[in-house]
Parts: C-alpha cells; structure tokens; sequence
C-alpha cells in the first residue's frame, strides 16, 4: 500500500484543483476559504494513515473534504444564522441579485459569483451533489460519495440542471438590452 | 438554449476556473499539527484552572462561613449542575474529534451518514436527559441557594424570595423552550435525511 505522504501528494495533484472550488462553495470570504482549505489538507494527510482502499483514491479524498466542509460551516456561527435551503425549497424562492452587464468576461464571473451565492444557500447534501455534479461526476460516482442512491441522485441533478439553465439564461439575456 | 446545454455551459465554466495550486507538504502538515496540539492543550489548561478556581470559590462558602444549610445545598446543586454541564460539553467534543480526527471516519463514512451524525450529537445535547439533568440540578441551585438571605445581609420578608422564585423560574422556562426548538430544528433535518434514505432505498442508520 503507498505511503500517507505519497497518496496525499497524488491527491493534491489530481484534485488539488476540485478541493479549491469545493472550498468556494462552502465559504464566502478568501480567508476562511484559506482556513477551510487549509482543514482540509491536514484532515487528507492524517486520514491517508487508514485508507484501506475499499474505494477509489478519488472518492476518499471527495468524501473526506466534503465532511470535514460540513462539520466547518455547520461550527461557523455565521452559517448558523442563515436559513440552508433544499434545492427544492430555492427553486421556490428569488434568486440572489447579481448587476448586469454587457461585457462577456465579466458576465462570465458574475455568472459564477451567482453560482456559488445560490450554492452557498443550499443544504449540506443538495450542496454537495450539485458540486460533485459540476465537477463532473456521474450519477454512480456522486451515490458513493454522498451515500444517496443514485437514481435519486439523477433526480436531484435533474432539478439542478433546470435551475442552473434557467440563471444561465437570465444571465444571457443581458447581452439583449 | 436548451436545459442540458445550459448547464454543460456551466459544468465547463466550473471546472475551467483558475486555482491557487494551494499544497503542503508533510513535514509542513505535522508543524501546524502541532501549533494546533498546543494551542488545544493551552486552552484546556485555562479551563482545567477557571473549574477548580471556581469550585474552590463555592467550597470556601460551603465550608467556612455560617450560611444557611439551604444556601449550602444550593451552592453544591450550582457545582453539580456546572460541573455536569461541562462535562456533556467535554463529552460532545470527545465524539466531535474521534468523529473528524479520526482517520477513517472521515474517510470511510458517506456525506450523509457523516453529516447525520454530526445533527445527532447536536440535538442530543440540547434535549432529553443530558438537558434535564444539568437544567434541573442547575436551576434548582440557583433556587434554594438564593432562597434564603445572607448572613451580612440586613432585611426581611419574602419579597427577595418572590423574586428569585421569578428569575430562576424565566431562566429555566427560556432555556427550556430554547433548547427544545433548537433540538426540533436538527430532528427535522434528521427526519429529512432518514426520510430521503428510506425512499431511495439506501440503509438507514
């Protein structure tokens, strides 16, 4: 079996990247991004000691990053205060307020700034499949690392999918002002 | 634009944007791992000053003053009670750090069986018999150790009485029905995961 250092190494190669966009959709403010990126290193290292390779490297690492996200946020006295919403409940509910604007670059990054405000106000579980979901993990791989079937999954994504189209399309609206 | 292409769009945009390429090494890991040992043994040993600095004070009335021997008995109930309630707390946090600390845990569990562990022991602290015992003997405490004056206290009549009888009654009563609608807001969320596994046929825990 490798060594702690050697598959945490090979974890921050590999997904080094995906731990980075988790970490936006969990927290607001670049410093406790910092600090939950941070958690979730050490918590990767020290949990590589027993990994018994019973699942993928991958979904070890995702699992491990996503609950300790949830145990962080669910501490933050600032998440204690906000409402977390089902993606069901969202759909019901207005959308965060982002300016408009003409520009493609920058309706590109506020596209994203309201993605990760309407992520931020889902659920730990909605949260974590929608994330899964847009880094680009399948139905399957998003069941074993959330423990929720993944035809159930499929649904959620579903859901999902609707809400995101139709925020991409109010985003793309802009451009015909 | 159709749903699907939409939120393709989006999946490329996601996994498209740039990162810190944030990493560290090992050596660096067991560093902070140890700045965070210290500063955790640190705060225990403030603690671990603050509760017997703090039952000594009590000791000191229960021992060598002449109050009332219901004063005496509120007193000990106001350690007890104290002494209890930091105890659950010592407890929580012993499950909270096996549960993240813990190698496998973290690891080995799924999102959602780890996070409904996480509302379990949240709701399990503020409801049932782990919230009565310390309420009771709390409170309780606070009753009889006010009930009668002190010693160097000058005055008569039962309005001091009335009064503590008032505020330990509305502390409680509070407490209570905080306690309680924070314990129903984590069993809905609780209900909600277990009804979510049941319909999708995954094991309950």
């Amino acid at each position: 079996m490798p060594a702690q250092d050697d598959l945490y190494r090979e974890v921050v190669k590999e997904h080094g990247a995906a731990l980075e966009r988790l970490v936006r959709s969990y927290e607001a403010g670049p410093e406790d991004q910092r600090d939950l990126l941070q958690e979730i290193h050490i918590a990767l290292w020290r949990s590589f000691a027993g990994f018994d390779e019973r699942c993928s490297l991958r979904t070890w690492a995702y699992r491990v990053a996503h609950n300790i996200a949830v145990t962080h946020i669910y501490r933050s006295r600032k998440t204690k205060k906000l409402n977390l919403l089902s993606i069901e409940e969202l759909e019901e509910r207005e959308q965060p307020a982002v300016s408009s604007s003409s520009a493609p670059a920058v309706e590109t990054q506020q596209l994203l700034y309201k993605l990760y405000a309407l992520i931020q106000r889902l659920n730990p579980a909605d949260r974590q499949i929608i994330t899964l979901y847009l880094e680009g993990l399948d139905a399957a791989s998003i069941g074993e690392i959330t423990g929720i079937s993944p035809g159930y999954v499929a649904t959620k994504i579903h859901r999902i999918k609707r809400i995101l189209a139709e925020q991409f399309r109010k985003g793309g609206n802009h451009d015909d002002r | 634009m159709t749903t699907d292409s939409g939120s393709d769009v989006l999946r490329t945009l996601w996994q498209r944007q740039s990162g810190s390429s944030f990493s560290m090494e090992p050596d660096e890991i067991q560093t902070r791992l140890s700045h965070l040992q210290a500063e955790l043994r640190d705060a225990k040993i403030v603690v671990y000053t603050l509760c017997p600095g703090m039952a000594i004070w009590f000791a000191y009335w229960l021992i060598f003053t002449t109050q009332p021997i219901i004063t005496r008995a509120g007193l000990l109930l106001i350690i007890l009670g104290m002494a209890i309630y930091v105890g659950q707390i010592w407890l929580y946090n012993r499950d909270y750090k096996m549960a993240v600390v813990n190698p496998d845990a973290a690891g080995q569990k799924s999102c959602v069986e780890f996070y409904r562990d996480e509302l379990v022991r949240q709701r399990d602290i503020n409801r049932g018999g782990s919230l009565w015992l310390r309420l009771l003997t709390f409170y309780a405490g606070l009753f009889f150790g006010g009930w009668e004056p002190l010693h160097h206290w000058r005055g008569s009549g039962n309005a001091p009485r009335a009064v503590n009888l008032l505020i330990v009654s509305i502390l409680a009563i509070l407490t209570v029905w905080l306690s309680y609608r924070k314990s129903h807001k984590l069993q809905q969320k609780i209900d909600d995961i277990d009804g979510m596994k049941q319909a999708t046929g995954t094991d309950p825990s």
